[in-house]
């Protein structure tokens, strides 16, 4: 095949016109560019403070489309799910059935301060498609805690010698028990499997949740050329699986990670640079003990029960 | 007066530690631009022998510092400075280049070189001048003393605080008169600043190498990669790119690599 | 100890040197530097304990408000939209005499999105029943979280502890940090023992606390509680008079809750609130150079209203000028109101001229100032409750209230 014929394996719509305001190196503007790319511009975002609210509208705002803006509406912190139900009411009432209605929301909004929010917007089956992009701390105001930092991960609010005793919530475990259509992971390293999940997302009514681990190069403290090479390694030690569950019981893994030592993922990030090997066994121990839950619903579920 | 991410609000409070190690009552402040990287920072400092009072920006300083020589070359801001007060301008040229400004004494340093020749970088090549900037201001600003100078920059937290202590240092003796090289410094300068930074450059000659697989394109932060088709191309918008590699990362073939400019 | 800190930094060593049994917060700019520095406190062992990150404001408030009712320490912070999360657990600390101390940030609410300064955030908690004082600088900030506990302590209410976002939280001043042993002396350790018949009871175990006996849902019951809280209320300001003469005793540093400043002779008085007050002093200093008789009166505490305090001092002027950092829309600035009533007795009029300035961080220069004081000294009677200063024309509409008075 020459170079003339090869089909065209992105498209070429942009639906972020740069400079945006994200740091460089940042995972989440190609998040943002991936899902638009898949979505299109018939979307209203809805984004609660945390990293993307300020950066797509600082120092311009950058979300456009064909000399327009595309729909962003800053909420509250905790509102973004609430809010996102009754913006999609409003436009059923008034026949819009083809607009997508999504919060944007960061694990602080999402996992925290907003869990209540998006656990009702999931238990009324709100017709909206809620993504968390995750970079495991409140990265926007300067890197403290939330629920979504690891275990033995430090952040300014729990600084050494007390790093986060608790291990990361289980979100999509706590999400996907509200029977939702659709929840997926997603990675920033694995684009083709991304955009193949949000155009699954797009086509089903109902609240879907799409869960996308977007690492920090500021807050954990890594080169910035690692950007998708660490977003590639916390998939393949099965830090952060890529599973689809539906309806709560049926478990897709998407990917077969390739079983990586959780040192690979570990060692290039500042942020786990204190741990001593009974740590990192503490968290290796735990990532198997996931995986192999996973590993078993998946095999078992089937639309047989439950998946909690 | 600088941009998001040169260290402007840091190094208002290290003249701040500063001025009151050397028993000076001091108070340092910041106004933020656009709250994200590369908007214009300012930020204030007062040193008084008495308490100060006054809680508001800073309107009619003695002493601008300004560390983005580009805010002051592109258009004449308002410089919040007072008429006769003291210019100190992080760049390469002399101080007449700048007389245009107005009615102040201007001083020139070239912190981007001193910086980049001690060493005191950020991992992308880019000098850090803060510090350095800093050594040239007590240079000026006599009532600070260059050691107490020494002592904050240790003390703040600041990573290799000892290079940066010797930035600062040939940067004040510079200003004070004790190098003799500083005029030929001015004209040798030039774009020094540009020198030695490195940029992704896209080698499609070097066969057989770029096989079409649209990685750099999709993986770009900063949206930066754009393609073209019939025939293949690869743009690379250098006013975009932030320098993070990650291209040359994932770039399976290395068809993409670093360049240096010159 | 002399150091050059933030206001965020003075108040988490204000909290540091009250000793805290129980802290816990949740980020939010301008706020995120008070629970850094306090966890870095507690990783370098100065806390006992550990910080305690929650979910949201609400969880913030709520978790120290159930560890204050076993009798402990608190402390919390937070600002704006934060503090609006809290509202409902303010009503419920204030209600139950908690004496929780918590360090607000002022910022204003969105929409739209500011994140720098305005007061209208506390003064929209004004009804909850927490004490309320406002800080002039980062040497103020630190030295009233102390007094804070002493008072809040001493009458078991709530106090909430203004600092202003960005123009004292991120703004670097010389602060004199005291010394532990002698905090201690000013401070005793928290355990509060009350005596009901059957013995000694910790709070927990007769809350609420009311005289005589629990009677919920009681529409006698409550209003008598309410009768109560209102007269606690009332009393505390010899509280705060007291606390602060010992604090200036042990220290050589006192803050009145309404401070007069040159104020003897003056004619026109410039009443204000938080950092903007520094300048004011100096704009004061520098009219009286040039002849004037201006005053300032600060005012520190606002809530429990020191209506006494403050129509001492401003009853029977020629001219009260008001510059606030907040405005209650549709009607005037807050202090405003307050103070006219306050004025409003015996049916004397004081002339009380409202200017609404820096809202939402708009700079309140001293320029600004001296202009406002130079046009009220040339007006008879004030024309309007609000008077905009330093608003920027090209902000505005076009079709904006053209009898609106506004001073650049």
């Amino acid at each position: 095949m020459t170079t003339t014929e090869m089909p065209l394996r992105y498209t070429k719509e942009e639906y972020i016109q740069p400079p945006h305001g994200f740091c460089p190196g940042c995972s989440i503007p190609s998040a943002l560019r991936w899902f638009l790319k898949v979505v299109g511009d018939k979307v209203i975002l809805l984004m609660p403070p945390g990293c993307a609210s300020p950066s797509v509208l600082f120092p311009k705002r950058s979300l456009i489309y064909q000399g327009r803006y595309i729909k962003v509406v800053a909420t509250p912190f905790g509102s973004a799910a609430i809010f996102a139900g009754g913006l999609k009411s409003a436009l059923i009432a008034r026949g819009d059935t083809e607009t997508q209605v999504v919060a944007w929301a960061g694990d602080g909004a999402t996992f925290d301060i907003g869990l209540a929010g998006v656990s009702g917007a999931a238990e009324r089956n709100d017709d909206i498609i809620y993504v968390c992009y995750d970079n495991e701390a409140y990265q926007n105001t300067g890197n403290q805690r939330s629920s979504a930092t690891p275990w033995g991960g430090t952040t300014t609010t729990n600084p050494l010698p007390n790093p986060k005793m608790e291990h990361k919530k289980d979100i999509m475990s706590i999400i996907a028990a509200h029977r939702i259509p659709y929840a997926a992971t997603l990675s920033t390293a694995y684009p083709d499997d991304f955009m193949r999940k949000v155009q699954k997302a797009k086509g089903i009514s109902g609240f879907r949740f799409l869960h996308i681990l977007t690492p920090c190069p500021a807050g954990w403290r890594f080169p910035l050329e690692l950007g998708v090479k660490v977003a590639r390694l916390a998939v393949e030690t099965k830090v952060f699986p890529l599973f689809e569950v539906e309806y709560g019981d049926t478990i897709t893994i998407a990917k077969e990670p390739k079983g990586l030592p959780i040192e690979e993922y570990l060692r290039v990030q500042g942020r786990y640079r204190h741990l001593a090997q009974e740590q990192i066994n503490v968290l290796q121990s735990e990532v198997n003990k996931r995986w192999d839950r996973l590993q078993y619903l998946a095999k078992y579920s089937l639309g047989k029960g439950c998946f909690v | 007066m600088g941009s998001g991410g040169q260290g402007v609000v840091v190094a208002a409070k290290l003249l701040a530690d500063a001025a009151a190690k050397g028993g000076y009552i001091s108070q340092s402040f910041a106004s933020y631009g656009a709250l994200r990287r590369g908007g214009q920072v300012e930020s204030f400092v007062r040193i008084s022998g008495s308490q100060i009072l006054v809680h508001s920006k800073m309107y009619g300083a003695d002493y601008l510092v300004i560390m983005d020589e580009s805010f002051v070359k592109k258009s004449k801001p308002a410089l919040g400075v007072k008429d006769g007060g003291v210019l100190l301008i992080n760049s390469s040229e002399l101080p007449e280049a700048f007389s245009s400004l107005g009615d102040f004494k201007i001083v020139t340093i070239n912190a981007s070189s001193i910086a980049r020749s001690r060493g005191v970088l950020l991992p992308n090549g880019v000098p850090v001048i803060n510090t350095t900037i800093l050594g040239a201001v007590v240079g000026v600003v006599s009532i600070v003393n260059f050691d107490h100078l020494a002592e904050a920059i240790r003390e703040g937290k600041i990573p290799v605080p000892e290079k940066n202590i010797e930035a600062a240092r040939e940067a004040y003796q510079e200003v004070v008169g004790e190098a003799k090289v500083a005029a030929a410094k001015g004209i040798e300068g030039g774009n020094l600043e540009k020198a030695a930074e490195r940029y992704p450059v896209y080698n499609r000659d070097k066969m057989p190498r770029c096989n079409r697989c649209m990685v750099c394109y999709i993986f770009c932060p900063s949206l930066a990669i754009s393609y073209e088709t019939k025939p293949f191309w690869l743009n690379i918008n250098y006013k975009l790119c932030e320098r993070c590699g990650i291209c040359i990362e994932e770039c399976p073939r290395k068809a993409i690599s670093w360049g240096v400019s010159n | 100890m002399i150091k050059v800190i933030t206001g965020n930094e003075a108040a988490a060593y204000g909290a540091l040197l009250s000793q805290p049994e129980v802290v816990c917060a949740y980020p939010i700019t301008p706020q995120s530097q008070i629970p850094e520095k306090i966890s870095e406190f507690y990783a370098q062992g100065l806390l006992k304990g550990k910080f305690i990150n929650v979910e949201s404001e609400m969880a913030a408030l709520g978790y120290v408000t159930g560890a204050s009712l076993c009798g402990v320490r608190v402390f919390t912070a937070t600002s704006s939209q934060g503090l609006a999360w809290m509202h409902e657990g303010l009503h419920w600390a204030a209600g139950a005499r908690l004496p929780i101390v918590m360090a607000n940030v002022n910022r204003p609410f969105g929409a739209p999105w500011n994140l720098t300064c305005d007061h209208i955030d506390s003064l929209a908690q004004r009804d909850t029943g927490w004490m309320q004082f406002y800080c002039e600088s980062n040497q103020e900030i630190l030295d009233t979280i102390i007094q804070a506990y002493r008072i809040a302590e001493q009458v078991s209410l709530p106090a909430m502890v203004c600092l202003d976002g960005v123009y004292l939280s991120y703004l670097s001043e010389s602060v004199n940090i005291p010394d532990q042993a002698k905090v201690d002396e000013y401070l005793p350790p928290y355990d509060p023992q009350f005596e009901i018949p059957g013995g000694t009871w910790k709070l927990v175990d007769i809350h609420p606390p009311m005289k005589g006996g629990y009677d919920l849902f009681s529409p006698t019951g409550f209003m008598g509680d309410r009768y109560e809280l209102h007269k606690l209320e009332s009393r505390c300001l010899e509280t705060v008079v007291k606390a602060d003469k010992e604090f200036y005793e042990l220290f050589g540093r006192s803050y009145p809750p309404v401070e007069e400043y040159k104020c003897d002779d003056a004619d026109v008085v410039v009443v204000c609130v938080g950092s903007a007050v520094g300048t004011c002093r100096h704009v004061i200093n520098s009219l009286r150079n040039r002849g004037q008789k201006v005053g300032l009166v600060k005012m520190k505490m606002f809530r429990p209203f020191p209506k006494d305090l403050v129509r001492k001092v401003l009853l029977g002027r020629r001219k009260v000028v008001i510059i606030e950092r907040d405005l209650s829309p549709g009607q005037c600035g807050i202090f405003f109101q307050e103070i006219k009533w306050a004025l409003n007795i015996d049916y004397k009029f004081t002339p009380v001229y409202g200017f609404v300035s820096g809202l939402g961080g708009a700079d309140i220069t001293a320029t600004l100032i001296e202009k406002a004081i130079l046009y009220t000294i040339e007006q008879e009677l004030p024309e309007q409750e609000v008077i905009w200063l330093g608003l920027e024309e090209k902000k505005i509409s076009d079709d904006y209230d053209r009898n609106a008075i506004k001073i650049h």
